[in-house]
């Protein structure tokens, strides 16, 4: 069984920690990682895609720490960074197989693999087209194929669907989702939405340490009973959203304004409680609009 | 049955489904297990081969055909003895710039970070890239000592430190310079670098008595202090690569 052990990993650069002495085991299973900028999601996916090193705790692999373990951990892994590097006079096909060497697919399966990925992500067409000349889009698709050259055990995907339009969204998270079945997906994004659909598990990370996790549900009762719905005048609702976390902002025929507001208390006479999304958690777990 | 007794195979009597269960759990596991395809160090040098640039490739090898028809045409003039120095001089503390050109081509768009994670990793891709380089660097240097050493009549290893010592100090400056700034734009600070180490090693030659065997100590400390700060250098750099910040971008 795959398992992926955090043993109290810290990241420091310089005086600022950024990852805190974080515990947490890894299964197979889809985990969506979320955090406002700075949480350490990116710090924490390049410590266990094996990029940095951890200035303190450790990493293990199926009880082996994965430094030790150097390209036999490595070749069980995918990764996509947060801003994928490419020759820029490179063609998408040749790309993929530099990357498919070095990730070490056998020659023999390299060319259908490729083939096969690039259908996966549509750019099928797009084989000989130098890279330079594609859109953020397409280059982000590139770089979900490429992180599935070697079929990997563990796949670390950083912000994978920033720059992908509505119908790329869906697509990849289809993917992601039956890839989960049967391998560890580590995914981060600040697309609340894409974790929710496809994520067995969430951490909600705030100053490099895991707030919550658990299912959508377990998160979701961290804010059970404080997610609050009301209607408010125009001037009022500016007061409201100076006093309290909102979440939600939507103005109405009358004049009025629909306010949804997270909560410990009821935030104004009127306001009724409302069933939790994950955005409400994510809004406050990272302590409301800034 | 006593321990002496025989079993004859054909009288065993096999269970049927014992027998389907035992293959079925055979075929499972064969199906699970993953197909690890390990390359050989030739599969991995002549797959790198591939991916080097042709420009840092083609022109180290260019340039060491460039100068042994220069030394040709100088013999053909008959030109004096510093003129040789001072094109060897410059040849060898050039040259290193292709080798830092193409180690820096996957830093400067930000693909180290990917190529970090992969089985053959971007330490190993730099080391095959080294062995390559180095070796025509190796063969440039003892082109060019010979040639040195035939026209200045110094002896092949005088020859060769006076070459050594240029070549040396140029690729510190310029690990000095991969090492100090990030991003993209760096190539051409590098090459200026190159460049400028070029010239700097032509000024021993406005005092010829620099290469007099009674001076030859100072080009001895001369390297072996540049040897020192480039292998310093180095460590600091595979330090940096180890802890990983120098990988990524942001």
């Amino acid at each position: 069984m795959l398992e992926l052990k955090l043993d109290r990993v810290s990241k420091r650069y310089k005086r600022k920690i950024v990852v805190d002495r974080l515990e947490f085991t890894f299964q197979k299973g889809v985990y969506g990682i979320l955090g406002e900028n700075g949480a350490g999601k990116t710090t924490l996916l390049r410590m266990v895609a094996g990029v940095l090193k951890p200035t303190s705790g450790e990493i293990y692999c199926n009880q082996q720490e994965i430094g030790k373990m150097g390209g036999e951990y490595r070749m069980k892994l995918g990764y996509l960074p947060q801003e994928l590097g490419y020759y820029p006079g490179f063609t998408v096909w040749r790309y993929l197989e530099y990357l498919a060497e070095l990730k070490a697919v056998p020659p023999q399966l390299a060319a259908d693999r490729i083939g096969r990925l690039l259908q996966a992500v549509g750019l099928a067409k797009a084989g000989k087209e130098k890279i330079k000349t594609f859109s953020g889009g397409m280059v982000r698709r590139l770089g979900i194929a490429q992180s599935l050259l070697n079929d990997p055990e563990i796949l670390i995907l950083d912000e994978p669907t920033s720059g992908l339009d509505p119908r790329e969204r869906i697509r990849f998270r289809n993917m992601v989702s039956v890839l989960g079945r049967d391998r560890m997906v580590l995914l981060s994004s600040h697309i609340v939405a894409d974790i929710e659909h496809v994520a067995d598990q969430i951490l909600l990370m705030e100053a490099g340490r895991v707030l919550k996790s658990g299912n959508l549900q377990e998160v979701l009762k961290l804010v059970e009973g404080k997610v609050w719905e009301c209607m408010a005048q125009p001037g009022q609702a500016q007061n409201l959203r100076r006093d309290f976390m909102v979440s939600g902002l939507r103005n109405v025929e009358d004049g009025r304004v629909c306010l949804r507001i997270v909560s410990e208390a009821r935030p104004m006479e009127g306001a009724i409680p409302v069933l939790p999304i994950l955005e409400d958690v994510y809004l406050y777990g990272t302590g409301g609009e800034r | 049955m006593g321990g002496k007794d025989k079993i004859v195979l054909e009288e065993v009597e096999i269970d049927q489904r014992k027998r389907r269960q035992a293959l079925q759990n055979i075929a499972k596991a064969v199906e699970g297990k993953r197909y690890v395809y390990s390359p050989s160090g030739w599969e991995i040098f002549r797959g790198q081969l591939k991916y080097i640039s042709p420009f840092c490739l083609g022109g180290q090898l260019l340039g060491l055909l460039f100068m042994v028809a220069l030394f040709e045409y100088f013999w053909w003039k008959g030109e004096s003895m510093l003129t040789f120095l001072g094109a060897a001089s410059v040849a060898s503390s050039s040259m290193g710039i292709f080798l830092m050109l193409e180690l820096n081509r996957s830093n400067s768009i930000g693909l180290m970070e990917l190529e970090q994670t992969c089985y053959l990793n971007f330490k190993q891709i730099w080391c095959v890239k080294m062995i390559l380089f180095g070796c025509v660097d190796i063969l440039t240097l003892t082109v060019l000592s010979a040639v040195v050493a035939r026209s200045v009549s110094c002896g092949i290893f005088r020859a060769a430190v006076y070459l050594l010592a240029p070549f040396v100090v140029s690729n510190m400056v310029q690990l000095l310079v991969f090492s100090l700034l990030r991003g993209r734009g760096k190539e051409y600070l590098q090459a200026g670098a190159a460049i400028a180490c070029g010239m700097a090693s032509l000024v021993p030659l406005c005092n010829p008595s620099w290469y007099a065997a009674a001076s030859f100590g100072i080009w001895v400390l001369v390297l072996v202090a540049a040897t020192i700060c480039l292998i310093g250098e180095m460590s600091l750099i595979y330090h940096k690569m180890e802890e990983g910040e120098i990988l990524c971008w942001n």
